[in-house]
């Protein structure tokens, strides 16, 4: 008995010091990502003058002022781009939120953001269940919203699980990432001083153009659209849909 | 004595468990902007290879699926010298159920592809930046010219694109 004892803390000893070093693996990365401040384009384009392209991911006491929002509303929303997914709803879809992990900031108003941001792309299509205690992206029947510390470069990620034969929507999981701070901004442009935070609705309204099919899009003209890959704190421009995100949803519409 | 292996194969297993989740996969939706430059100093292997063959591994019904994409290597610009990569992200299909992670880059078998990818314990690698550490090696319809499609649709010249990667490697990049 007391050998098991023995061996059973040498193996917690070793899980503790393995972990402890990944850990300080992973800090140390994200202080060498926040002291690279360049931000050349991936293929020698450079963006045109007032044109935000900087995006977001930076843990708040690493945040420096370049990577900070510009609070600014949409101003070119009229581009007719979209793309969409293998996937589509087929139907009504019942969500369910993990209240345990929405932060501190947001409590309170969370529900009310949230159906506004599903409501933003269609009226009487998503519901809102009893709460759920899950903790991951799972492949669960339930469609779960919850906070989680994900990949770093990451403010959110959506699991979709679909039939590969009809497309059909089977479970959708968003998850936001929880290191990062955010925020419920009162009025587009308005940052309330907290620039460096990142808007609920902002970013759920993208998340959830990708539940009902429609994809990232990457192309700088597409850059104050809902479904632009890019965001950054302060943004409140995803809140509203552009002409391709509205034609986008029009043609998935379920 | 039994009793004894089957109860140190188990916190074994816990322990490799732990270590796994730990050390995460990247995953993505909307992302960070990443620079070449930042592409380059996050990768830790750059290679220039064709994509030879897509699996899909699930622990289990509702664990999320996992997407193995198994690459040979043609060129290699960064990295300890290695004959071919196995590349895991989120995604996949088992039967007619497919899970998307959208963000993440898609493999096509026979593609032709230039990776940053960055080494994750256990060996396997993963995409730097999702979608912007891959790029296509196309052929210029009506021509014989390669030319690199990035995450965009943007298009350079695969000779421009390759002298510009050595370069900055030569660099310290």
């Amino acid at each position: 008995m007391k050998s098991r004892w023995s061996l059973c803390l040498l193996i917690g000893f070793f899980s503790l010091a393995v972990l402890s070093a990944t850990i300080s693996a992973v800090t140390g990365a994200q202080s060498r990502e926040a002291d690279d401040d360049d931000d050349d384009d991936v293929l020698g384009h450079t963006p045109p003058p007032g044109v935000e392209l900087r995006v977001f991911i930076h843990r708040p006491r690493v945040i420096k002022p370049n990577h900070l929002g510009t609070c600014t509303s949409t101003s070119d929303d009229q581009v007719n781009d979209f793309a969409v997914t293998r996937w589509h709803l087929s139907g009504p879809i019942t969500w369910r939120l993990n209240r345990s992990t929405v932060p501190t900031s947001l409590a309170g108003s969370v529900d009310e953001v949230l159906n506004t941001s599903f409501n933003t792309w269609y009226g009487g299509v998503f519901f809102q269940g009893a709460d759920t205690n899950a903790r991951a992206a799972r492949f669960d029947k339930v469609n779960a919203i919850l906070w989680k510390n994900v990949g770093r470069s990451t403010i959110g990620v959506t699991y979709a699980w679909f039939s590969k034969s009809s497309g059909e929507v089977l479970e959708v999981d968003t998850l936001f990432n929880k290191r990062y701070p955010w925020a419920i901004f009162s009025e587009s442009p308005d940052c309330q001083g907290l620039p460096d935070a990142y808007d609920l609705q902002n970013f759920a309204t993208h998340e959830f153009g990708h539940w009902i099919g429609l994809d990232d899009l990457y192309d700088d003209s597409d850059k104050d659209l809902t479904m632009y890959g890019f965001g950054a704190g302060g943004e409140v421009k995803k809140r509203t849909l552009g002409h391709g995100d509205t034609s986008g949803k029009n043609q998935l519409a379920p | 004595m039994r009793n004894r292996r089957r109860f140190v194969a188990r916190i074994v297993i816990f322990v490799f468990s732990t270590c796994l989740a730990a050390s995460g996969f990247v995953q993505a939706t909307t992302q960070q902007k990443l620079s070449f430059d930042r592409l380059l100093g996050e990768a830790d292997l750059i290679i220039k290879g064709r994509v030879e063959e897509l699996k899909t591994r699930q622990v289990s019904d509702r664990r999320p699926m996992t997407a193995i994409i198994r690459v040979s290597i043609e060129n290699q610009f960064k990295g300890p010298n290695v004959s071919s990569v196995t590349i895991e992200q989120p995604g996949g299909a088992v039967g007619d159920i497919a899970q998307g992670v959208p963000g993440l880059p898609e493999f096509s078998p026979g593609e032709n592809v230039i990776l940053f990818l960055k080494r994750h314990r256990g060996g396997a690698f993963t995409i730097v930046g999702g979608k912007q550490g891959k790029f296509t090696v196309k052929t210029q319809p009506g021509s014989s010219e390669e030319v690199v499609e990035d995450f965009a649709h943007r298009t350079e010249a695969l000779e421009s694109f390759l002298d510009r990667l050595t370069n900055m490697i030569k660099g310290g990049g």
